[in-house]
């Protein structure tokens, strides 16, 4: 009975989250911690392992080739993840003022191209940007001579750009979605015109939204491979495409391991960054 | 800068609804006219065409000689409250005081000291470096007022000031609301749906109905003499008679054996169907039925007091309806009673 | 022209220009898929039908299709079912800790897939389910699960719990007042994020490629691995199916529930 004098209210049970909880650490949190195991060499089963054990990472974090690789898909990530902010804030802006049906136009617009496959998406840019591609064409008609972007970083950057864009303007819009346009009016009536509305009143209230969006799109841009596999060459390697090459390629599976909880350490450093971030601007 | 606001037969539509039908009205430096009327009669909506926060359908707004009708509101230089005070959450109390200041590009000594005016001038000078999050409805009244204030705006704009505030608070802030607009003389605007707070705190009312105002003028003047119906029965609670006027120029009601004398001053013809009102505080209840010449007497019986504090209201069933009486002591129920009151204190509209 | 006017144009050329942006691939995928040559180029140099129709007769494409479609349902059902109760319990438990579940139950959002996918490559491996459906179906739970809890917390959070009890008052048992009052009540939204999961599941690329096997493979898997192997505009083809399915559930989901109160959910605190 002490049980139910505590809670004040008729409330549904805890237990209710158990099943779902439960099937989250047998399988996602036991194949993460089996996942570090294996890059320590723990019981693994792989047909080719070169070294063990710490060994491994040792290897990874003094091998320049290595490093570079971290290097550039570090760069990757913030430039890409600059640029869907810049490039997707105004859309945000204009999703969450807009209402009825250019609402659902916009919407759509921005969530379409997100649920269409990570895969058709890269093929369509391959065709843009590829010799006999829409690029190409275009600069034809206009009688300059072509260009070969694709396999850049340039082209695996808009890529990446137009994949991830969809995440960070619907992070930001959810956050726009709950500030009321009173505080706009009333920055306007003090004298702001638009734009400095915008800069005053609205930009920081809708931070959190951005800040969000950001470490979404730097998280996944760290963990893309397809794209940069579809679009690039060898020239344009990150690390996440290194792990999965490999896992199937050249199966050292416990190397493969390590690189990915290089990869993951990566993502979690940022992640701690984004909370003290929040914390430090949390009025 | 003087503060004379005109408004010249301003309209303004949300497609096909009309939300402010050619208002105009005059308002005279200094002085607080209040808005005043039920939701949906476009007083807010001609606050927002004031403030610039809605663009006129046609007609003109003038702020001492200059058409401001076309000028985006960040141009106008008003100062308004919002009804939900709308005080920025990610800066300080001085700062949101501070910031139309800092959009005319005012900044260092001159913003503190005029910051600091402000504040004192509102009693909130120790609140200064406090988040609105962290003050109570009324504290943010008082700063939103101080950040309106701080960059002496021609016009001040309230927008239901006092609603979000509890009635005793409510009671308190209007006094000193009235003392502040009268001390610094500054025209002021104020929207409200409370007619007590209408009156209490305006020069002018203005009670409007469907984006028109019906009525303006000061507020004793809408009471004693409300020129509709309509205001006489939003500005205060009445006693209503509908009835047909007879060849004597009195008032033939349903129910009641005699007809109503009216005001002299109501000159209606005979046969018009009309609106008769009286207040409550202007009848008297006794049990005598001998009338003098200028009294309307109906007879009826007792059949509720409801005690309201300072006076009771009591409710006698007459041959035409009830009739509620304002006075100090109660009666008894079942007593037979006669309703007795001036014919000068009659109100009467054609219907 | 007034300052609103003005805005409104600006807002409008910017829409423009990033709805060409975004639109493009997607319209230039559409294109090729129509084309009657033999190799990839846009625009295309004549139009025919026989990329789609030798994509809608291939084995391979269509299997893998299936099996894609088959996948979503099975992960959106999976999700659901144990989504439900838990928003339940988050939503409206008030137990110590509960902030923080939400957050563990909602982390795989923010987990690279192909972390997982290694992962759950070696933990599947180690139980003899790797390459199978049932390995594929459990890793698409996961990563689906969270998108159908946020859904449907976002719904429930909504409602009024005053209706809850009234129904309690009423004398409901609490199961009833769930059958009863909150179930029709949170159905849309348990719809719309299973069609949701859906889609998302429909989408996956990084743990189906390493979970798949020749017999289990799902439609981006299939399409990838054509892609790499021959250039041609069969891709195109089988994408524009694909894309033409998403647009559809995506009409479903708008004049069902609303993209808006799906996609736009505010963060509960």
């Amino acid at each position: 009975m002490a049980a139910s004098i505590a809670r004040d209210r008729w409330q549904p049970s805890a237990a209710l989250a158990g099943p779902a909880s439960l099937f989250l650490i047998g399988f996602f949190v036991g194949p993460l911690l089996l996942g570090v195991g294996v890059s320590l060499g723990v019981r693994h089963t792989s047909a080719s392992a070169t070294n063990l054990g710490i060994a491994l990472y040792v290897r990874i974090l003094t091998d320049i080739y290595y490093l570079e690789v971290m290097l550039a898909t570090l760069l990757l990530a913030l430039a890409v993840t600059a640029a869907t902010l810049v490039v997707g804030y105004p859309l945000a802006l204009a999703v969450s003022r807009a209402r009825g049906a250019t609402r659902t136009f916009l919407l759509f617009l921005i969530v379409a191209p997100l649920l269409v496959n990570v895969v058709v998406r890269s093929f369509g840019w391959m065709v843009v940007f590829g010799r006999s591609g829409l690029v190409n064409a275009a600069l034809g008609l206009v009688g300059l001579p072509m260009i070969d972007i694709l396999h850049s970083w340039l082209a695996v950057g808009i890529a990446l750009v137009h994949v991830l864009l969809p995440f960070m303007v619907l992070s930001i819009a959810s956050t726009l979605e709950g500030i009321d346009m009173t505080y706009e009016e009333a920055a306007a009536t003090l004298g702001a015109r638009p734009w400095r509305q915008f800069l005053h009143v609205v930009l920081p209230m809708s931070l959190h939204g951005a800040v969000t969006g950001c470490l979404l799109v730097f998280a996944l841009c760290m963990g893309s491979f397809v794209t940069v596999m579809m679009m690039g060459d060898n020239r344009t390697m990150v690390l996440s495409l290194l792990v999965y090459q490999q896992l199937t390629v050249v199966s050292d599976w416990p190397f493969a391991a390590a690189l990915g909880m290089v990869l993951l350490a990566m993502v979690m450093a940022i992640f701690w960054l984004q909370a003290r971030i929040v914390r430090a601007l949390a009025p | 800068m003087k503060g004379a606001l005109e408004l010249q037969g301003v309209v303004k539509r949300f497609g096909q609804f009309v939300a402010v039908d050619g208002v105009s009205l005059d308002v005279r430096p200094g002085s607080l006219v209040a808005l005043l009327g039920p939701s949906g009669c476009g007083k807010t909506t001609l606050l927002r065409c004031i403030a610039g926060l809605a663009m006129v359908d046609a007609g003109a707004i003038v702020i001492d000689g200059q058409d401001v009708t076309a000028l985006p509101p960040w141009d106008r230089s008003l100062g308004m409250v919002f009804q939900n005070y709308a005080l920025f959450p990610h800066l300080s109390v001085a700062r949101n005081v501070a910031f139309g200041l800092r959009m005319r590009g005012i900044s260092g000594a001159e913003t503190r000291e005029r910051v600091g005016n402000a504040l004192r001038l509102v009693q909130m000078e120790e609140f200064a470096e406090r988040r609105p999050r962290q003050l109570s409805g009324g504290q943010q009244q008082r700063v939103a007022l101080a950040r309106a204030l701080v960059v002496e705006p021609p016009v001040l704009l309230l927008d239901e000031p006092l609603s979000a505030l509890d009635a005793k608070l409510r009671l308190a802030m209007r006094q000193e609301l009235r003392e502040l607009q009268r001390r610094l003389g500054i025209t002021t605007i104020v929207v409200t749906h409370d007619q007590a707070e209408a009156m209490a705190m305006a020069d002018e009312v203005a009670v409007m109905r469907r984006g028109r105002i019906e009525q303006m003028a000061a507020p004793e003047t809408v009471y004693r003499n409300p020129s509709t119906a309509y205001v006489a029965e939003f500005v205060g609670r009445t006693n209503r008679f509908d009835g047909v006027v007879d060849a004597k120029g009195r008032l033939v009601v349903a129910g009641l054996a005699a007809p109503l004398g009216l005001a002299i001053a109501t000159r209606l013809p005979p046969g018009q169907a009309t609106i008769a009102m009286v207040r409550p505080e202007q009848v008297f209840l006794d049990a005598a039925d001998e009338l003098a010449d200028d009294e309307n007497g109906v007879a009826g019986v007792v059949t509720d007091n409801v005690f309201a504090g300072d006076h009771v209201e009591v409710h006698v069933e007459t041959g035409s309806g009830r009739i509620v009486a304002k006075r100090a002591t109660p009666m008894a129920k079942g007593d037979t009673v006669v309703a007795r009151w001036r014919c000068a204190d009659t109100l009467a509209w054609p219907s | 022209m007034n300052w609103q006017r003005r805005r409104r144009l600006v807002a409008v050329g910017y829409v423009g220009v990033a709805a060409v942006f975004i639109l493009a691939p997607l319209l230039v995928v559409a294109a090729v898929a129509f084309t009657s040559a033999n190799f990839v180029s846009f625009p295309p140099t004549g139009w025919s039908l026989r990329w789609i129709n030798k994509v809608l007769a291939d084995d391979n494409f269509m299997r893998a299709l299936a099996n894609s479609v088959l996948l979503g349902f099975s992960a959106a059902l999976f999700a659901a079912l144990l989504a439900t109760p838990a928003a339940l319990a988050l939503a409206r438990g008030g137990f110590r800790g509960a902030a923080e579940l939400e957050s563990f139950l909602l982390s795989p959002l923010s987990l690279p897939a192909l972390i997982l996918a290694i992962a759950l490559l070696f933990y599947l491996a180690r139980l003899g389910l790797a390459g199978s459906f049932a390995g594929l179906l459990i890793g698409h739970a996961i990563i689906v699960l969270p998108y159908m809890l946020r859904t449907v917390l976002a719904v429930y959070r909504g409602i009024d719990p005053s209706l809850e009890e009234a129904a309690l008052v009423l004398g409901a048992t609490p199961r009833r007042a769930f059958l009863h009052v909150t179930l029709p009540l949170i159905r849309p939204g348990i719809v719309a994020g299973a069609l949701l999961a859906f889609l998302v599941s429909f989408d996956e690329v990084a743990v189906a490629l390493l979970l798949s096997s020749s017999s289990s493979m799902t439609l981006p898997v299939a399409i990838l691995n054509h892609v790499t192997h021959n250039y041609d505009p069969a891709v195109a083809a089988i994408s524009l199916v694909k894309i033409v399915l998403v647009v559809a559930v995506l009409g479903i989901l708008e004049l069902w529930f609303g993209l808006d109160r799906i996609m736009l959910t505010r963060e509960a605190r």
